[in-house]
């Protein structure tokens, strides 16, 4: 095996309707399934065997939405494994601080930010979700959890990326992650309101980089920002990086119906995990393909191999191919760009949109 | 707030960020052809086996 983290999608529901959520299948009635606590046992026992496996990611859907949770937690301590929890905060009670604060192999639970006021947030995340998160984060540092916080950078909310990075500060949250909108699954519907442009990724990372040198934040860009786009060297506090799906410094997915995929973001399963039985990740026939696949636009550039073009797999959904150049870099330059974005995009099966999203629209009961 | 975000079809005239990705883009390709290392044009990236914050 090759890496040595992996995301666990835990469930197919959630309570919130977040406009930029990354999943394909969240809420879809042919998708509810899940893994059960026995075959999740199974798979990662597999997955400690085959390899070199360090810490496991639970994410979803929401994963405080398994009755099971913590059993499973404290299955993935029992492995020696560490544990990252990323949540929208919504259903965090206070028996789940009590018992998250007894957990050594703890190593963060992460929730995000799309704004530093309720109604930008919820503009985002659906009425109410503001509330949750904050108290959420506040329950969270008050009992000594370690926390780290996601800054999710969109069109709409670009101009409070100091006033987020200062009320993570204010929760105490070190270490953020800057992740600039990218368009998969079900944000591939709200493209054309949350794509932030070049000019607003850059002013959203000065703040950043201003927040990260005074107050001492590590802040990670953990979408890719191609070095096209910003010279990286304006923001040395800021750590960036690319594409690794594939790579030896991966985090692959595995979803609710116990498949593999790259990375979350990914349309695609690469298999069942026993294809990591004969190979490992990085010499899979699909993460060859995968990693070879260099947009056009991209091939005279020296740093291609590296950056593949930034996220293929965004690529793929708005535009029906990895080997296109990232969205992000493909509004500025390629001509035909909303036509063809639009061409995918309104395949999406569901519109979350920006109006009438509400956190009281859930239906995870 | 002014529309950044592409070029405008049908016209050859491209907006400030475009011209900001294709400058940077030539910028990268001429540093390669002159020799100068990716160190050196500032494209350099930290690799961790740390887990780090993610979607």
């Amino acid at each position: 095996m090759s890496f040595r983290s992996v995301a666990i999608e835990l469930t197919a529901r959630c309570n919130q309707r977040c406009s930029y959520c990354y999943n394909a299948w969240r809420n879809d009635p042919d998708v509810m399934g899940e893994l059960d606590l026995d075959a999740l046992r199974l798979l990662l026992t597999d997955l400690a065997r085959l390899g070199d496996l360090r810490h496991v990611t639970l994410t979803g859907g929401e994963p405080f939405l398994r009755p099971d949770l913590h059993e499973l937690i404290e299955l993935i301590a029992a492995l020696g494994l560490g544990v990252v929890i990323i949540t929208n905060g919504g259903r965090i009670c206070a028996a789940d601080v009590e018992r998250l604060s007894g957990y050594g192999h703890l190593l963060s639970v992460q929730l995000t930010l799309a704004g530093a006021c309720a109604a930008t947030h919820d503009l985002h995340c659906g009425a109410g979700s503001f509330e949750h998160v904050t108290r959420a984060l506040e329950a969270l540092t008050k009992a000594g959890i370690p926390t780290g916080g996601s800054f999710l950078c969109t069109a709409q909310n670009f101009q409070e990326t100091a006033a987020i990075f200062e009320k993570f500060a204010g929760y105490e949250v070190r270490q953020v992650a800057f992740n600039r909108f990218n368009p998969s699954g079900y944000s591939t519907a709200a493209l054309h309101e949350l794509m932030p442009t070049r000019s607003q990724v850059v002013e959203a990372l000065e703040a950043a980089e201003r927040s990260a040198t005074e107050r001492g934040q590590k802040v990670f860009c953990t979408m890719p920002i191609p070095p096209c786009v910003v010279d990286t060297q304006l923001y040395p506090h800021i750590k960036f990086g690319h594409c690794s799906a594939g790579a030896k410094n991966s985090e692959p997915a595995i979803g609710t119906d116990g498949r593999l995929r790259l990375c979350t973001l990914q349309r695609d399963s690469v298999g069942p995990i026993e294809v990591l039985e004969a190979q490992s990740l990085t010499e899979l026939d699909s993460t060859l393909a995968f990693r070879s696949s260099i947009p056009e636009f991209c091939l005279p550039c020296p740093l291609a191999k590296r950056c593949l073009g930034g996220c293929g797999a965004a690529a793929q959904w708005v535009l029906g191919s990895a080997r296109e150049l990232d969205p992000f870099v493909a509004q500025h330059v390629m001509l035909d760009f909303d036509a063809r974005s639009r061409q995918h995009c309104s395949s999406a099966k569901v519109s979350p949109g920006l109006e009438g999203n509400s956190a009281s629209r859930a239906d995870d009961e | 707030m002014s529309d950044e975000r592409k070029p405008t079809e049908g016209s050859d005239r491209p907006s400030d960020d475009s011209e900001a990705i294709l400058s940077r883009r030539n910028f990268l390709i001429e540093a390669a052809l002159a020799g100068v290392g990716i160190a050196g044009i500032g494209a350099s990236c930290e690799e961790t086996d740390e887990p780090q914050p993610r979607v």
